[in-house]
């Protein structure tokens, strides 16, 4: 059984409709890049999975769970899917390991020395153990992202979701938190990433969804999908991301 | 400072200021609650913090004679009345006029004192007063909500005698006589008691007295249940040689 | 002169008094106004769009309405529909409230400026909206709202001599009982703006301690100037 499954997922925001029935399936330990033009769902899907933004129609069962069905403990079941965002979405007023800490203590209830510990542990993961008392604004941009992924580390999700983790950062900051990303992969964690890095999703994923105006245009392994993509716009976005992000 | 410090410090700040909302002591006697304006020296003031007064003796002996703790509610005058329909208070003691206007709205004891307007002006003034008319040359000063603004009023501004502008309205005596005493108005007009009173404690002279024949009566609400047995008492009162001695206290 | 400072020290227990007073009344008349004014800026943040209506006729009604009059309707008013309230209490419900529209405002401004984002990693992590409201917006909004609070604090500081009106003995009261029996209006009343700038630079200056411990960095909180 997949650990995501999603199923004819629909979304309008007002008159504009975002996602167009979407649907794929995620294994566990897969590592899945969603690529396409901005504007075409992709973060939007992301918000899906988590019920950020309940989705009009359709399914997201989260390992066994619908999450769209009434009565479920949204709280609960997104303890299972951690989250990184575009623009880190840290907490300004905490440290960096009050930052990871937070949810262990208030949504576990753990005691503090103990939230501490799993929080140093994270922030090892992350390379950042020596920073951890500092607060977001006396972070670079890398490390603030790194920072944020092991705050959602922390709470030992089963899927991880990324939304254009790197796209925030100066280019030369960017290395830091793919191998990051690299390394969990390695771990074996689950992750469904929307990212433009696409030697990352060359050598990383498992699979490639290309998506637009909020439709899965095509979906396959990297392999395939760069070197022979059967659709006409796959090809046409791959060439022009390969132009702008000057790809191998 | 640290930050647990701080937390301590608020935490006693916050117990201290609770406690100090409900530490109200209990009485076993049934209070009256007395309303005043303890800002109209001789009849009702403070020292040390402590009512003195005509109006405020007087009180301590009703209280005495009815058997009833006497509690003393400062506040401003024109919100007596509204206190006793509000139920804040029971009587009122303020050197009270008894009015046509006040007695729609309240109810009044009988008279225990009686008092015409006093025409007050600097000590070194010479203006002269012969005729009530004459007080339309001046500007005046005086007590909002007192019988003497109601008076000049009625007399003067409603019938078109006198401007508007020359009739000054203060808060209480204390800005009206020191007003005039800076030289921004030429008189005050004022209880004859009052007048007595001020004399004391600044250069002050009454060169004008208007025969009003005025009563103060202790205002009671118009449903009040003490109206008899208040009566009864301030006649006794009246009587006693503690209403001489009181008065004596506070004018001579 | 020697003879006024003596006059000034002999009053100063009953203006020292007063002085408590109106600190009384003005921390809780604050607090009051804190509690019930964020409530009323999460509500019309998040509330359903009724109640988010009603909030803002709240702020609108007690903002455009003299402090006298709102002490007034709660001290004299109420009575007649059954409601007595002492003076100090009405006069903490009357500051209090009024305050509360003006904090809620504060609040409000405080939170809008606090980024979507923030409550989407507090959900995220697995917070539910409560916890998220209390350990993620409300310590950031705190931050950023402590400049206006320590204004709308000085004014009803500035404020809390019109619980006069109500016959509470606050400083400004204890000053004109002394005045009455003195007649010397100006050494006790400049007495009391002393008093008065005294407390305010006092509070001033604590709410710019406490903006200090509690600083982080990325927030600018007590402006050292």
């Amino acid at each position: 059984m997949s650990l995501l499954q999603l199923k004819n997922i629909k979304k309008s925001f007002g008159s504009n409709k975002v996602l167009d029935g979407v649907s794929f399936g995620v294994d566990k330990g897969d590592v899945i890049v969603i690529i396409g033009p901005s504007g075409t769902g992709k973060s939007t899907l992301l918000r899906c999975v988590n019920m950020l933004a309940p989705p009009d129609s359709g399914q997201v069962i989260v390992d066994g769970t619908d999450l769209t069905q009434k009565g479920v403990n949204l709280s609960n079941e997104r303890q299972k899917i951690g989250m990184v965002f575009q623009h880190f979405a840290l907490f300004t007023h905490l440290r960096a390991i009050d930052n990871v800490a937070i949810g262990l203590k208030k949504v576990r209830n753990m005691k503090e020395k103990e939230a501490h510990e799993k929080a140093i542990y994270e922030l090892e993961r992350v390379g950042l153990a020596d920073h951890k008392d500092k607060y977001p604004a006396e972070l670079s941009g890398g490390q603030k992202q790194r920072v944020g992924i092991a705050r959602a580390l922390a709470m030992d999700p089963l899927l991880m979701l990324f939304d254009e983790p790197t796209s925030a950062l100066d280019p030369e900051l960017i290395g830091e938190v793919l191998t990051v990303m690299k390394n969990l992969a390695e771990e074996g964690m689950t992750m469904l990433c929307v990212t433009h890095e696409m030697g990352f999703a060359k050598s990383v994923s498992n699979e490639i969804i290309f998506m637009e105006k909020g439709n899965i245009v095509e979906m396959g392994p990297p392999k395939k999908m760069f070197e022979n993509p059967e659709n006409e716009r796959t090809q046409s976005f791959l060439h022009k991301i390969s132009e702008l992000y000057g790809g191998e | 400072m640290n930050k647990s410090l701080l937390k301590l410090g608020i935490i006693i700040l916050s117990v201290f200021l609770v406690f100090s909302l409900f530490s109200c002591g209990k009485n076993e006697k049934e209070v009256l609650r007395v309303g005043t304006n303890a800002e109209y020296p001789p009849f009702e003031f403070t020292e040390n913090n402590e009512f003195k007064g005509i109006d405020m003796d007087l009180a301590k002996v009703l209280g005495e004679k009815l058997n009833m703790e006497v509690k003393i509610h400062d506040m401003d005058f024109d919100s007596l009345i509204p206190a006793l329909n509000a139920k804040k208070i029971d009587i009122a003691m303020a050197a009270m006029t008894v009015t046509e206007d006040r007695k729609e709205q309240v109810d009044f004891s009988i008279p225990y004192y009686s008092v015409d307007q006093a025409i007050i002006a600097p000590e070194d003034s010479n203006i002269e007063i012969n005729e009530e008319d004459d007080l339309t040359e001046y500007t005046i000063g005086a007590q909002n909500g007192t019988t003497g603004q109601i008076y000049i009023d009625k007399n003067f501004i409603d019938k078109d005698k006198m401007n508007k502008k020359q009739l000054n309205k203060y808060p209480t005596n204390i800005e009206a006589i020191t007003d005039m005493l800076n030289g921004n108005l030429d008189l005050v007009i004022i209880d004859s008691s009052a007048a007595k009173g001020y004399k004391k404690m600044k250069p002050i002279k009454t060169i004008y007295t208007i025969k009003t024949g005025e009563n103060y009566a202790i205002a009671l609400r118009q449903d009040s249940q003490l109206k008899e047995k208040i009566n009864t008492a301030l006649k006794e009162i009246l009587k006693s040689d503690q209403w001489t001695d009181i008065l004596n206290r506070y004018i001579k | 002169m020697i003879e006024s400072i003596l006059f000034v020290f002999e009053n100063m227990p009953l203006l020292l008094k007063g002085a408590l007073v109106a600190v009384e009344l003005t921390v809780l008349s604050i607090l009051l106004g804190m509690v019930v004014g964020l409530l009323v800026a999460i509500l019309r943040l998040y509330g359903p769009k009724y109640v988010k209506k009603l909030m803002k006729i709240y702020e609108w009604v007690l903002r455009g309405l003299p402090i006298l009059v709102i002490l007034f309707i709660i001290y004299f008013g109420f009575p007649s529909l059954g409601v007595n309230i002492p003076a100090f209490i009405s006069a903490v419900l009357g500051l209090g409230l009024r305050s509360s529209a003006y904090q809620a405002q504060i609040y409000r401004g405080a939170i809008q400026s606090i980024g979507v984002e923030q409550v989407e990693a507090g959900l995220s992590i697995g917070m539910n909206r409560a916890k998220t409201m209390l350990y993620v917006i409300v310590p950031q909004a705190i931050r950023l709202s402590l400049p206006g609070f320590t204004n709308e604090f000085t004014i009803v500081l500035k404020d809390s001599p019109l619980a006069y009106a109500l016959g509470i003995a606050e400083l400004l009261k204890q000053g004109r009982n002394i005045i009455v029996t003195s007649f010397r209006p100006f050494t006790i009343y400049l007495t009391c703006a002393i008093i008065y700038f005294l407390l305010f630079h006092f509070f001033y200056y604590l709410f710019r301690k406490i903006a200090e411990v509690y600083e982080v960095p990325g927030y600018i909180m007590s402006k050292k100037s």
